[in-house]
C-alpha cells in the first residue's frame, strides 16, 4: 500500500529522513520500501524553441533551435507535429537517460541532433504521445523539469501491510504509528460545514435486517451538488494511489478512504427507489448491473443495499451501475458503514473483486470512526461540488458497542518476553499506543483504541510491547533449555545413508516436480493417486505415484544436451489413492543411462546386469538380508526383475520399453528401478553376530554343464545349494556360452564351486564326493550334461 | 650315492642352472619341468623314499619337502619380479585411469542437512510429516480459520478427496503434538506445495524445516538466542542478524529474522532491496490458541520457527533460477 509523505504530514511531522523512516517503521512491523515519485532525469530541463525549419532532407521532420540557458543554442531534430517555434518544451539533454534508452549525439539523415523534445508519455506523466508536451510559458528556462513542475518533493513508502493491521490500511493509520516512532501525538482532525435545513431522515429510511452482517450503517444526504472533473491536486492523488480518476465525488469517497481507512460509496439518489434503503442478504437469484458493467448473480453470502426494486450495490464490495453518481447526478447519498468481514471477504472472492474497500472491509475497519469519517467526506464534497447538507444524518447501529478491556499482569509479560521492565514503563509504551490503562496491584486494565480490531487478548498486548520497545532491544537469552524427555527417538536415518551411498557410487542426486498429467502416470504402476482440483495446468493435476516420470523427464533433458552416460538417484514421496484413503511411500528412484566408448580402457553402457549388481552390492552395504532378483512378468515393461528381500517384493528393476524410449525421446538405452524405502527399511538387519573365519584352506572346483536354453540360471545355482551341505561355501557361474557346436537349445554354464570346513583341511575324496551328488542332481532336475 | 647327496646335488645344479639362465620365461618353464614336474627331479627323490629304512625316511623326507620349497621359492621371486618389471617397461602411464562415475548429493539435501545437524546438535529431534493434509492440520489447528485473510498468502492445491497439498511443514506441529506430551523439542523438514505460477523466483513446491520448543517459561529472550546460534553456526561468527515484527497466525508475537548481508555488489543490491538486509526466517512465540487445538495446558510456552530451504541454498550457491534446483541438468548437479 502506497503512502505519501507530505500527505502525512497533515497529521504529523518528522525530521527524519526517508531512510531512517523506512528502518523504524520496518522495526515496529511495517515493512515498507521507499519509492521515488521523481523518476525524471535531471538532465531533462525547460527550454524554449527559438526557431522550426522543416529538414531539408525529410518531409515530416523538423531542425529546432533551442535556447535552454546555456552558453549556446541546441540544434535538436524533432519530429512531433505540433512542434513550433516560441513554446515551451521539456528538452532531454544528451545524455539524459529515459527508460534505460541513452539520450546521444547523433546525426538524423545528416543533421546534427543534440538531444530530444519528450512528449508526456516519454516522461512518464501521462499516456500522451500525440506530440511534445507544450509548458507554461512562464517557467524558468533551464530550470530541471522536476523543479519547475514541482514534481519532486514527496516521497512514497510502498507498505507490505501484514493482514491482521486493518488499522494501518490509511494515512491515517500510519501516521499513528509514526507517532510511536516520534513520541507524539497526531493533530485532531475537525469537519466544519454548513448545514442546510432538510433533514436525511425525512428523505430516506434505512433498515439493516442482521446487526452481525453491518454493525453500523450511516448514511446522509447531499443535494444540488455539481458533479464534474476532479481538480489537479485531487488527480494528483489518484494517480499517486494508482486509482482511476471519475469524478469529484467518487474521487473524494476515494480520498478519505486512503486518507481514513474507512470505505464510502455514494449513490445517486434519485435512482433509489421508495425512499428507503434496506442493507440485507441477497435473496436467491437476484442479480444486479454493476459498475464494471458485469451482471452479477447473487446468493445468499453476498450483503446487498437494496431499494424498493431490489440491490442497488453489493454491500462493501461494488456499486451498481444504475444508481452511480454521474454528471447526471443533482442529490447523493453517502454511505458509511460496517459490514462483516467475512461475508465480504467471500462475496468479493467469488467475484474476484479484490478492491481497495473490500480489503479494507475484511481487516476490519473502526466501528467508533464512522460518523467522523462520513462529516470528513461531506465536508470536502461541498467544497468541491457545492451542494446542500441535511442538517441530520441516519446512524442505524446495534447499539451494544463498548469499549474492550483486557486485563494484563506484566510480571507474566516480562516472563514471557524475558525483559524486566517496571510498571511505569509498561504505561508509557501503552500511552504510545493510545491505551488507556488504570492500575491494579501487577494488573493493568488496558482499554483498547477502536481502531485496534487485532487486540483481544493479553498475549497481542505482549506483541505491542515487543515491538514499541523493540524487538532488538528485548535480550538474547544464552541457554538452551533442554530436558532428556524432550528427547524423541529418531529412526535411523537411512535416506542419508543411501545418499551417501549411491553418491559415492557416482550417482547424482535429483529433486523432481511431484505434479503430473494423468498421461504419464499409467506408464509404471496401475494406483490411482490424488488429484488436484484446482490445479493451474492440466500437467500437473496428479500427484505422482511413481519417481520416473520426474527421472525420464530429467534424463531426456540432458540427453538433449549433450550427456551420453550418467547415473541418476532420487528419494522422494510417492503417493497412492485407494478408496478415498491416501497412502504416501517414501521411495528410492534410479537409473542408468547411455552408453561411453570414449574411454581407451573403461567403456559403458547401461545393461540391466550392471545394474542388478550394482543394487545387490548397495543393498547388502545397507544390511538387508537373503535379497533375490526375480522375473515377472510386467504390464508395464517386457523386462521386469522384482527385488526381494526375505521373499518380500520391496522394488523392481526394468529396461525401459521403446514405446516410453519414444515418450520420452530418450535415444540411448536405459535402466531404471524403484525401491520402497518404508519397506526395505522392515529388512534391514543389523544385528550382527560375529563368526569365526575358518582356518582351513578353500577347494576349488569348476564344473561345465549344457542345459536347455529356458533353463534360469538362478535356478541352477538355488538347486546346486539346496542338495550340498554346509561345506559348499559359494557357487558362482563364470561362463555362459551359446555356440556353433552346440545345440539350438543349448547353453553351456561353467560354475565355480567353493568348499571349505571349518574343523579340518578337505582331502579330495570328500570334495569329489559332493560334486558328484551335485551333478547327479542337476542332471535329474535339469537334466544337465556334464561337459 | 646316499639319497641325502643327491639331494644336495640336486640343489646345487638348480643353483648353476638357474644362475647362467637368461631370465625367459620359456627357460623359466623348462626349469620348472625339470625340477617340478610330475617326473621331475623333485618327484623321483619322493619315489625312492621307499628304498630307505624306516628311521631315517622322516629326515629324509622333510630334507627333500626342504628342495621343493626353496626351489619353488626362487621360481615365485623370479616369477614376481619378472612381471613388475615388465609392467615397468612397457606401458604408456601417462594414459587416463579407469573412469568412474562422478556423483554428488543435490543442493536442497546438503542445505536441509546442514541446517538439521545444527538443531540436532542442541536437543531436536528429526520428525517427519506427510505431504497431504486435512485443512485441520494446515490451517484451523493453527489458528487459520476458514476465510481468514490469511489463507490468501498461501495459495492452496485442493484434492479431490477433501485434503489438500500442505502449504507449509507448520502442518507437522500439531500432528506432533497430538501425539506426544509435552516438552516437545522438534524440528520438521519436508517438501510444501504453493499453487503459484513458476518463474524465476518461484516454484509449485519447495521445501521448508519447521521448529518447535514447547516446555515451562520459554520466552521470547530464548527464541532469540537460538535463532541467533543457528545464524552463528551456519552463516559464520560475525554474522549479524536482526529481528522485526511480523504476522503469522500461528504465533504472536512473530518475527522475521534478518540477517545483514551486505551492500558489496550489484547482486547484492538486488537480493536486499538496497537495505543489506536479507530475510532468512520467520518464527515466533506459539499462539495459545495452537495449543489450545492440541489441548496443551494454557501454561505452556513454546517457540516455533520455519526456514525456507530452496532460498538458503540460492543465497548460498548464488542461483538465480528457483527452477535450475528441479531440472536435473548434470551440469548444475556435478558442481555440488
Amino acid at each position: 500500500m502506497k503512502i505519501s509523505r507530505k500527505w502525512l504530514e497533515n497529521y504529523i511531522t518528522s525530521n527524519k529522513s526517508d531512510e531512517v523512516l523506512e528502518h523504524e517503521f520496518t522495526q515496529l512491523g511495517l515493512e515498507c520500501s521507499i519509492v521515488k515519485t521523481n523518476s525524471i532525469d535531471s538532465n531533462v530541463v525547460v527550454g524554449r524553441v527559438i526557431s522550426c525549419e522543416k529538414h531539408p532532407n525529410a518531409d515530416r521532420l523538423k531542425v529546432c533551435k533551442v535556447d535552454i540557458n546555456e552558453a549556446s543554442y541546441l540544434d535538436i531534430v524533432c519530429g512531433a507535429p505540433n512542434v513550433t517555434h516560441d513554446i515551451l518544451v521539456p528538452v532531454a539533454k544528451v545524455g539524459t537517460k529515459i527508460n534505460d534508452f541513452e539520450i546521444k549525439e547523433t546525426k538524423i539523415r545528416n543533421i546534427q541532433s543534440k538531444g530530444m523534445l519528450c512528449s508526456e508519455k516519454e516522461l512518464g506523466l501521462s499516456e500522451n504521445h500525440d506530440g511534445i508536451m507544450i509548458l507554461n510559458s512562464k517557467l524558468k528556462i533551464g530550470e530541471s523539469i522536476n523543479d519547475a513542475l514541482d514534481l519532486q518533493n514527496d516521497t512514497i513508502f510502498d507498505f507490505d501491510m501484514t493482514p491482521n493491521r486493518g488499522d494501518c490500511f490509511s494515512h491515517l493509520g500510519v501516521a499513528r504509528e509514526l507517532a510511536i516512532i516520534e513520541d507524539k501525538k497526531i493533530k485532531d482532525d475537525s469537519f466544519d460545514f454548513k448545514k442546510s435545513n432538510f433533514k436525511s431522515k425525512d428523505m430516506i429510511d434505512v433498515e439493516v435486517a442482521d446487526f452481525e452482517l453491518c454493525s453500523r450503517y450511516a448514511c446522509r444526504v447531499i443535494k444540488n451538488i455539481k458533479v464534474a472533473e476532479s481538480p489537479k491536486w485531487l488527480k494528483d492523488k489518484m494517480k499517486l494511489l494508482g486509482q482511476k480518476s471519475i469524478n469529484n465525488i467518487v474521487d473524494l469517497a476515494n480520498y478519505v478512504m486512503f486518507d481514513t481507512g474507512q470505505p464510502l460509496h455514494a449513490f445517486d439518489y434519485s435512482k433509489l427507489e421508495g425512499n428507503k434503503i434496506e442493507v440485507r442478504l441477497a435473496k436467491k437469484s437476484e442479480k444486479i448491473l454493476c459498475l464494471n458493467k458485469e451482471v452479477n448473480k447473487l446468493d445468499g453470502d453476498d450483503i446487498v443495499i437494496a431499494d424498493k426494486n431490489g440491490p442497488v450495490a453489493i454491500a462493501g464490495v461494488i456499486g451498481g451501475y444504475d444508481s452511480q453518481v454521474n454528471s447526471d447526478t443533482n442529490h447523493i447519498l453517502i454511505e458509511s458503514a460496517v459490514f462483516n468481514e467475512i461475508n465480504i471477504r467471500k462475496t468479493s472472492k467469488k467475484y474476484d473483486y479484490v478492491k481497495e474497500a473490500s480489503k479494507r472491509f475484511e481487516r476490519g475497519v473502526d466501528y467508533s470512526n464512522v460518523i467522523n469519517v462520513m462529516d470528513k467526506f461531506t465536508m470536502l464534497i461541498v467544497e468541491l461540488a457545492g451542494g446542500e447538507v441535511s442538517s441530520d444524518y441516519v446512524d442505524v447501529n446495534n447499539d451494544t458497542y463498548s469499549k474492550k478491556q483486557i486485563k494484563f499482569n506484566f510480571e507474566n509479560c516480562n516472563i514471557f518476553l524475558g525483559l524486566s521492565l517496571k510498571i511505569e514503563e509498561y504505561k508509557e509504551i501503552f500511552s504510545k499506543l493510545n491505551i488507556h490503562v488504570s492500575t491494579e496491584q501487577k494488573y493493568l486494565f488496558c482499554e483498547i483504541p477502536s481502531y485496534r480490531n487485532d487486540l483481544n487478548r493479553s498475549v497481542d498486548l505482549y506483541e505491542e510491547v515487543a515491538r514499541v520497545y523493540g524487538y532488538d532491544n528485548i535480550p538474547i537469552s544464552k541457554t538452551f533449555t533442554n530436558s532428556y524427555k524432550a528427547i524423541f527417538d529418531n529412526s535411523k536415518d537411512i535416506n542419508n545413508q543411501i545418499r551417501l551411498i549411491l553418491s559415492s557410487r557416482g550417482f547424482f542426486e535429483h529433486y523432481s516436480n511431484s505434479l503430473y498429467s494423468e498421461n504419464v502416470l499409467k506408464d509404471f504402476n496401475n494406483n490411482e493417486t490424488p488429484e488436484i482440483i484446482n490445479e493451474s495446468s492440466l500437467d500437473m493435476k496428479f500427484m505422482r505415484n511413481s519417481l520416473m516420470p520426474g527421472m525420464l523427464k530429467a534424463v531426456s533433458f540432458n540427453e538433449k544436451r549433450g550427456q551420453d552416460s550418467f547415473k541418476l538417484f532420487e528419494i522422494g514421496r510417492v503417493h497412492s489413492l485407494i478408496k478415498s484413503y491416501n497412502k504416501e511411500e517414501e521411495t528410492l528412484g534410479m537409473v542408468w543411462f547411455g552408453k561411453s566408448v570414449d574411454h581407451w580402457i573403461s567403456k559403458f553402457e547401461a545393461d540391466i546386469f550392471y545394474s542388478k549388481g550394482e543394487i545387490l552390492s548397495f543393498l547388502n552395504q545397507l544390511k538387508l538380508k537373503n535379497l533375490n532378483f526375480e522375473i515377472k512378468k510386467s504390464d508395464f515393461s517386457k523386462v521386469n526383475l522384482n527385488i526381494t528381500s526375505n521373499k518380500k517384493t520391496i522394488g523392481y528393476i526394468r529396461i525401459l520399453d521403446s514405446n516410453l524410449h519414444k515418450k520420452y525421446k530418450i535415444k540411448n538405452s536405459l535402466i531404471f528401478s524403484e525401491i520402497s524405502i518404508d519397506k526395505l527399511h522392515k529388512h534391514i538387519d543389523l544385528d550382527i553376530g560375529f563368526k569365526q573365519i575358518s582356518q582351513y584352506p578353500i577347494v576349488n572346483r569348476d564344473i561345465s554343464i549344457l542345459v536347455s536354453n529356458e533353463i534360469e540360471s538362478s535356478k541352477i545355482i538355488k538347486s546346486i545349494f539346496s542338495c550340498s551341505d554346509i561345506l559348499l561355501k559359494n557357487a558362482k557361474i563364470f561362463d555362459v556360452y551359446f555356440g556353433k557346436e552346440l545345440d539350438k537349445n543349448t547353453k553351456s554354464l561353467s560354475i565355480s564351486l567353493k568348499f571349505q570346513s571349518d574343523k579340518k583341511t578337505l582331502v579330495d575324496k570328500e570334495v569329489d564326493k559332493r560334486v558328484n551328488k551335485i551333478l547327479k542332481n542337476l542332471k535329474s532336475n535339469f537334466n544337465a550334461i556334464q561337459r | 650315492m646316499s639319497l641325502k647327496n643327491k639331494i644336495e646335488k640336486i640343489q646345487n645344479l638348480f643353483n648353476s642352472e638357474l644362475d647362467s639362465a637368461n631370465i625367459d620365461t620359456t627357460v623359466i618353464k623348462e626349469l620348472q619341468i625339470k625340477y617340478l614336474g610330475r617326473k621331475g627331479l623333485v618327484s623321483n627323490l619322493f619315489s625312492e623314499l621307499s628304498s630307505i629304512s624306516a628311521d631315517e625316511k622322516p629326515i629324509v623326507g622333510q630334507k627333500i619337502n626342504e628342495l621343493r620349497t626353496n626351489i619353488q621359492k626362487s621360481f615365485d621371486e623370479l616369477n614376481l619380479s619378472d612381471n613388475i618389471d615388465k609392467q615397468q617397461t612397457d606401458v604408456d602411464y601417462s594414459l587416463p585411469g579407469n573412469h568412474f562415475f562422478n556423483g554428488a548429493i543435490h543442493p536442497i539435501t546438503q542445505v536441509i542437512n546442514d541446517i538439521s545437524n545444527i538443531f540436532k546438535n542442541i536437543g531436536f529431534s528429526v520428525y517427519s510429516g506427510d505431504e497431504i493434509e486435512d485443512e485441520f492440520y494446515n490451517f484451523e489447528a493453527l489458528n487459520i480459520p476458514k476465510n481468514h485473510p490469511a489463507r490468501d498468502m498461501q495459495d492452496t492445491y485442493y484434492l479431490n478427496f477433501e485434503k489438500l497439498l500442505r502449504t507449509h511443514t507448520s502442518a507437522s506441529q500439531i500432528h506432533f503434538m497430538e501425539q506426544n506430551k509435552p516438552p516437545v523439542k522438534i524440528i520438521s523438514p519436508g517438501r510444501v506445495y504453493r499453487n503459484e505460477d513458476i518463474s524465476v523466483r518461484s516454484y509449485c513446491l519447495f521445501h521448508q524445516i519447521e521448529g518447535l520448543f514447547v516446555d515451562n517459561n520459554i520466552s521470547f529472550a530464548d527464541l532469540k538466542g537460538v535463532m541467533e546460534f543457528f545464524s552463528k553456526q551456519y552463516f559464520g561468527e560475525d554474522v549479524k542478524v536482526r529481528f522485526r515484527p511480523s504476522y503469522f497466525p500461528f504465533t504472536e508475537p512473530s518475527a522475521e529474522m534478518d540477517i545483514y548481508w551486505g551492500l558489496e555488489t550489484e547482486s547484492d543490491y538486488r537480493i536486499t532491496k538496497g537495505t543489506g538486509w536479507l530475510e532468512i526466517l520467520g518464527c515466533g512465540m506459539v499462539d495459545p490458541e495452537v495449543f489450545k487445538s492440541v489441548n496443551y495446558e494454557s501454561s505452556l510456552t513454546g517457540y516455533a520457527f520455519g526456514i525456507g530451504i530452496e532460498r538458503i541454498a540460492m543465497l548460498k550457491y548464488g542461483i538465480t533460477d528457483i527452477r535450475l534446483l528441479y531440472e536435473g541438468d548434470i551440469r548444475f548437479l556435478r558442481q555440488f
